[in-house]
């Protein structure tokens, strides 16, 4: 028996721990940590091996001895390695980074690798997005609409230029007999001017569209056909949409090596191409090395028309459309403009077939489109409001939501915080998402239940001293409150003629501050985007996140308050004592730009400065902040390397309407910067910037240095990033605020305990009323949130999943304690009691069905301090007594118990006023005057008469 | 020191010289009758006349006015020309309030609330909406002077009833809370919800003067609101606000006084005592009256 009990216990351990190792399978998928991991999965790297060759007859006309074989001279041979770092899930305009090693420099580099000149460089790394798989890519599904990269044409030209009909891809020995004619790739039935009149010979490379048309256009040349609608003309913004063009043509340095964040653009941006879900795409990379040449093409058939007796014939020419084959590039490597390279090596010639061969290409699969499903009730979804900043995350799950039978997905709607706060305490919005606590009492009590854990980022897109991107930029909060405030004054212009601003550096660049901490940032002192902070506009919790983070700063309080920091510069008088936080940011500098500045200019003076300039001037300094309304638009500006100035100047001569012979000239946003040159600076949400992989700076928590020293580096400082790491230490660190229900973080606690949070940290809550809500939308409503609280928290690149840039909500994250609250708050809502996680329904004996309406006298579930209406100017949504229109109800209605966690911080305001007061005392002094005078009197003359 | 006949004006001896012939027997009648006791007689019955215009005579005069706005209103309710929306004329009798409870039986709400409007009765503020309309609604009215209307309603009970009526129909109103200063701000209303809020000023008299609040919520359904209320009121209109702008009238006034009165002395001087008195008197009076309501208009309008 013995044995026997003891084989059952055995057998229970083994189940145990076999039910043990099941379960931590099961498990262990989920992934922990964030989704950077999930994004290292999906990376891609390639190998290949390119050479350049020629055709030769006799071992002795190979220029380069010792690389022959048979008949084939070689002129160089190459190892190329291509890596890019995410290949998967890809989104709309997000970066992929590529890097490469192992390929032929490159010349004449135009600075930026989408413009239309980009493909006159020589040995340039041609990247290009395509549709088709890897087996069924060909160039006429890659996506490159400019100039001449789709159409090149050979025309007359006189000495060692003069190679007759055959240029280089003519002679390419491994292109097909079709793609070598003398006028190859023109459409049935073309047009007048195609081919183009004049030219000897011409090769066009139609591109086919998703629906299946071809366009024969290349950018500005549409003589055989148009282009695409998506792409430019010839202004390098491109497309109907203004966005820049993607097909890059990239510098690699000296030593072989590149890189260069692709922007990927799927089917909302790029119909013609295509690329999504559902339509397979990738990325081909060409690493130029030249045509590999077979000089025995060139039958040198003369020209049509011309010399049928073949009088003009030149002996010569073959053997110089041979060497122009092999020719290797003349320019000077590294930057240039000019516009003759060497076709052979230039980047021209992409498509042709020693090049196509080439190629390394890289599968992409696309998530689908956010808002490709379309819900049946589409307008009786669910609508949350507010926080910009979850927009990331409410996109992923909407999307999954979508697509879950049975399941009902909401609607993010973009607003304001503060004002979507507003909506849901009347309730006109059921539902918000927003950061900060109620600012007063509510109609009805709501919940805020924390459903995402993110932040705020200071993104940048910064070129060091070697044109390479910066990295590690580091900020404080006073060079924070230095960009925000207006304070460098940009131009000299402005230094000279705004006193306050005379003795400032002229931008951040040249502030002895910035460079102590990021040495190796160029000082410039002509680029726009070096003296603002890149903004928004609009009331945000945002804003008031980053204002609660510059305000508590004793560095940044002092300066603010007008103390010079040590190098002598002051803040914007404007801004001098402005107390933070704020939810909006104020553009506070009505300075205008003196005309006596600009003494010189002339009525076809090419500025919009001056008294023939723009008039009247606008506010200088606020056109240099330019701040706009959302951060998504900054996230892409910094992605495209496009400042906010707005003090740019565009000039145009003779517009219709205006005096012959005047200039009109107005002021308009700067343009893109050139690769090696770019400073741009902005704030965008975490995620944003996770999701166009932006660089994000890293922000000061503590500093033991005097405010009043002056410092060469960042010794005695620390920062923190917006990593995991820096996050979760700062989502450890927050506190409970009882009285708004509501968690907070508390900077001098960061400041002496935790130097490694990330002090932008923001949880998102969801606002939703435990009280007024019908059956099913409580129902639809707490469903949601379970979602979001659960599976929304996996992180990935799936749809569904949380992206990066939100940590999950879990334990393991110090968000235990939010996740618990979300998931009872949760039943709260279903339950639509009026009760918040943590509060007990009344005992009162009558039990108060739910039709009884509500509290007297004030409280409500949730918050607390702030401003409201309730004295004598409120508005129309103003101060209120209780919401429903109440039949009269139990006098001694029970349920005015269960809030007293609410405590109302609010008081009715009400002015004292003294009249009353000296009035009465000034009335009763009057009347009793006379009755003591006449007194007093008759008292004397009656004592005088007595005594007479 | 002369002795001038009893029963002259008393601010009479402080304006002009004593070259009155003496009466027969009367020498020394009231020997401590000095200027400086008549001049502070004088001020003492001014401070009393003003004390009793002030509690008094000035709810007189707000009755009246009442009378005749009660009248002008219901031919106006009756041809349904009451205005309903903005702009109205400050002035303009919008609706009547009847809060039994602190004895208002038949109160016409005037649009407006300076002090020249809360002179008549009680005022509707122009920047929230008209009573029944969504939106908290405000009626301000005065708590010592011109008839007190709002001079109770500290003393109302959660649950008091009262009725409003507009143009727009008669609207149910319950008390929901008293709200002094300092007191906890109530939740807004829902959207689309209606309140009406009472407001007039309390203080007694060694404590300083601050408004106090009575809020109520509608029981009927709110009626749809064709226009919406003035963004901004000057300030005469805000709570406790002064228009100082009637300044000039006082001072018009008190020179109407000053001739009266030199009149009235020229009268008796010249012309006869007892003429010079029934005429004299009267034109004192009204002038004094005159006086002593531009003063009172210059106080803040919730007193």
């Amino acid at each position: 028996m013995l044995g026997g009990l003891a084989t059952r216990f055995s057998r229970r351990r083994s189940a145990a721990a076999l039910a043990v190792i099941v379960a931590s399978i099961a498990v262990a998928p989920i992934p922990a940590g964030p989704s950077v991991a999930a994004a290292a999965q999906s990376s891609f790297a390639k190998t290949v091996t390119i050479a350049r060759t020629y055709t030769i007859s006799d071992p002795s006309e190979c220029h380069t001895p010792g690389h022959v074989t048979a008949n084939v001279c070689e002129i160089e041979s190459r190892k190329v390695t291509v890596h890019v770092d995410r290949t998967q899930g890809l989104q709309d305009q997000q970066q992929i980074a590529v890097t490469w090693t192992g390929a032929h420099p490159t010349n004449n580099y135009p600075g930026d690798p989408n413009s239309s000149t980009s493909d006159l460089s020589e040995y340039p790394m041609v990247l290009l997005q395509c549709r088709g798989t890897t087996a069924t890519v060909t160039p006429e599904t890659c996506w490159a609409p400019l100039d001449q990269e789709r159409v090149v044409t050979t025309g007359e030209n006189s000495g060692a230029a003069d190679v007759g009909t055959f240029p280089a891809w003519r002679l390419d020995r491994y292109a097909e007999p079709a793609e070598r004619k003398q006028f190859t790739g023109i459409p049935p039935n073309p047009p007048d001017g195609c081919p183009t009149f004049g030219q000897l010979a011409e090769h066009v490379q139609p591109f086919r569209a998703a629906d299946g048309t071809r366009y024969y256009g290349s950018g500005q040349n549409t003589l055989c056909g148009n282009s695409p609608p998506e792409a430019g003309s010839f202004s390098n913004s491109g497309s109907v949409s203004d966005l820049p063009d993607n097909a890059t043509f990239a510098l690699t340095n000296a030593n072989g090596s590149g890189a260069h964040k692709f922007s990927v653009r799927d089917i909302s941006t790029n119909a013609s191409i295509g690329c999504s879900a559902t339509v397979a795409c990738v990325l081909v990379a060409i690493p130029v090395i030249g045509i590999s040449c077979d000089p025995n093409f060139d039958t040198d058939d003369p020209g049509p028309g011309t010399y049928p007796d073949g009088s003009d014939y030149d002996a010569g020419r073959p053997g110089r459309a041979a060497a122009a084959c092999e020719a290797e590039g003349q320019l000077p490597q590294g930057l240039g403009s000019r516009t003759d390279p060497v076709d052979a090596v230039s980047g021209k010639l992409w498509w042709s077939a020693s090049n196509w061969r080439n190629r390394i290409t890289v599968p992409l699969t696309f998530a689908p489109v956010a808002g490709a499903c379309h819900s049946v009730n589409a307008k009786n979804l669910p609508a949350f409001f507010g926080s910009e900043a979850a927009l990331q995350a409410t996109t992923q799950w909407s999307a999954k939501l979508c697509l879950t039978q049975g399941a009902t997905s909401f609607d993010h709607v973009v607003a304001a915080e503060p004002l979507a706060r507003t909506l849901v305490s009347t309730g006109a919005a059921k539902a918000g998402l927003t950061s900060q606590p109620f600012s007063g009492p509510t109609a009805n009590p709501i919940v805020q239940a924390p459903v995402a854990a993110t932040g705020f980022a200071i993104s940048y897109i910064i070129d060091d001293a070697d044109g390479n991107p910066f990295q590690s930029l580091r900020l404080t909060p006073r060079l924070l409150a230095k960009l925000l405030t207006e304070s460098y004054p940009d131009t000299s212009a402005v230094k000279q003629n705004y006193p306050a601003l005379s003795h400032n550096p002229l931008n951040v660049t040249l502030d002895p501050e910035f460079q102590a901490l990021n040495p190796g940032i160029p000082q410039y002192t002509s680029i726009y985007g070096t003296s603002s902070l890149f903004s928004i506009s609009t009331p945000s919790d945002v804003i008031y996140a980053l204002t609660s983070y510059i305000g508590a700063d004793p560095e940044a309080r002092a300066w603010l308050s007008g103390k010079p920091d040590p190098w002598g510069m002051v803040v914007n008088p404007n801004y001098r004592g402005l107390s933070l936080p704020v939810n909006a940011w104020p553009l506070s500098d009505s300075w205008t730009m003196p005309d006596s500045a600009f003494s010189n200019s002339t009525p076809t003076g090419t500025g919009c400065e001056g008294q023939y300039g723009v008039q009247p001037q606008p506010p200088y300094l606020q056109l240099i902040s330019s701040p706009v309304e959302s951060m998504l638009k900054i996230a892409q500006s910094i992605e495209y390397a496009q400042p906010s100035d707005g003090n740019a100047c565009n000039v145009n001569p003779n517009l219709p309407g205006t005096v012959p012979g005047s200039i009109f000239t107005a002021y308009t946003r700067a343009p893109r910067q050139f690769t090696g040159q770019r400073f741009v600076i902005g704030l965008t949400s975490l995620s944003d910037a996770a999701h166009y992989s932006l660089d994000t700076a890293q922000l000061e928590t503590s500093s033991t240095l005097d405010p009043s020293a002056k410092f060469s580096d960042g010794s005695n400082r620390s920062f923190a990033g917006p990593g995991a790491n820096g996050l979760k230490a700062a989502f450890t660190h927050m506190h409970r605020d009882t009285t708004t229900g509501t968690w907070q973080l508390d900077y001098d606690k960061l400041r002496s305990d935790a130097p490694t949070a990330y002090p932008g940290a923001m949880l998102i809550y969801a606002d939703i009323p435990t009280k007024g809500l019908s059956g099913s939308d409580a129902k639809t409503y707490a469903a949601l949130l379970r979602y979001m609280i659960g599976p929304g928290q996996v992180p990935g690149t799936a749809v569904g999943q949380l992206p990066d840039g939100y940590l999950p909500l879990t334990s393991g994250n110090g968000l235990g304690a939010q996740a618990t609250y979300t998931t009872e708050a949760a039943d709260d809502i279903a339950a639509q009691k009026g009760l918040l996680p943590g509060q007990e329904p009344p005992t009162a004996p009558s039990s108060s069905p739910a039709g009884t309406p509500t509290q007297p006298g004030g409280g409500s579930g949730t918050p607390t301090s702030g401003s409201g209406p309730g004295g004598p100017t409120a508005t129309s949504s103003g101060a209120g007594s209780s919401p429903a229109p109440s039949s009269s109800g139990p006098a001694s209605s029970p349920s005015q118990v269960a809030f007293s966690r609410a405590a109302n911080n609010l008081r009715t305001p009400g002015s004292k006023s003294s009249a009353y007061l000296y009035l009465t005392i000034l009335l009763i002094l009057l009347l009793a005057l006379g009755p003591l005078a006449a007194a007093r009197a008759r008292w004397f003359a009656g004592g005088s008469r007595a005594r007479r | 020191m002369t002795v001038t006949s009893p029963g002259l004006p008393q601010r009479l001896r402080t304006m002009l010289p004593q070259r009155r012939v003496v009466a027969a027997g009367g020498a020394s009648t009231q020997p401590w009758v000095t200027p400086s006791v008549v001049v502070a007689l004088t001020v003492s019955l001014l401070a009393a006349w003003f004390a009793l215009y002030a509690t008094v005579l000035s709810g007189l005069q707000a009755s009246r006015d009442n009378a005749s706005l009660y009248k002008q209103f219901r031919a106006n309710l009756a041809q349904a020309t009451v205005p309903i929306g903005q702009p109205i004329a400050p002035g303009t009798p919008i609706a009547l309030l009847k809060l039994p409870e602190v004895g208002l039986s038949n109160e016409v709400v005037v649009e407006g609330t300076s002090p020249d409007e809360l002179m008549q009765g009680v005022g509707h503020l122009r920047t929230s909406p008209l009573p029944g309309q969504p939106g908290m609604s405000q009626i301000f009215g005065r708590s010592l002077t011109y008839g007190a209307p709002f001079g109770d309603i500290d003393q109302l009970k959660k649950g008091a009833r009262f009725t409003v009526t507009t143009g727009q129909g008669t609207f149910h109103y319950v008390v929901a809370r008293v709200r002094h200063v300092g007191d906890p701000v109530p939740p807004p209303l829902p959207v689309g919800g209606s309140g009406l809020m009472l407001e007039t000023s309390i203080g007694t008299l060694l404590s300083s003067l601050r408004p106090v609040y009575v809020d109520a919520t509608l029981t009927d359904k709110p009626v749809p609101a064709a226009t919406a209320p003035l963004a901004t009121v000057p300030k005469s209109e805000r709570a406790l606000g002064t228009d100082h702008a009637h300044l000039a009238q006082l001072v018009f006034w008190l020179q109407g006084l000053f001739l009266a009165a030199v009149l009235t002395t020229w009268g008796v001087l010249r012309w006869g005592r007892w003429q010079a008195w029934l005429v004299g008197v009267p034109l004192v009076l009204t002038m004094l009256w005159g006086a002593t309501g531009a003063a009172t208009r210059l106080l803040p309008n919730l007193i």
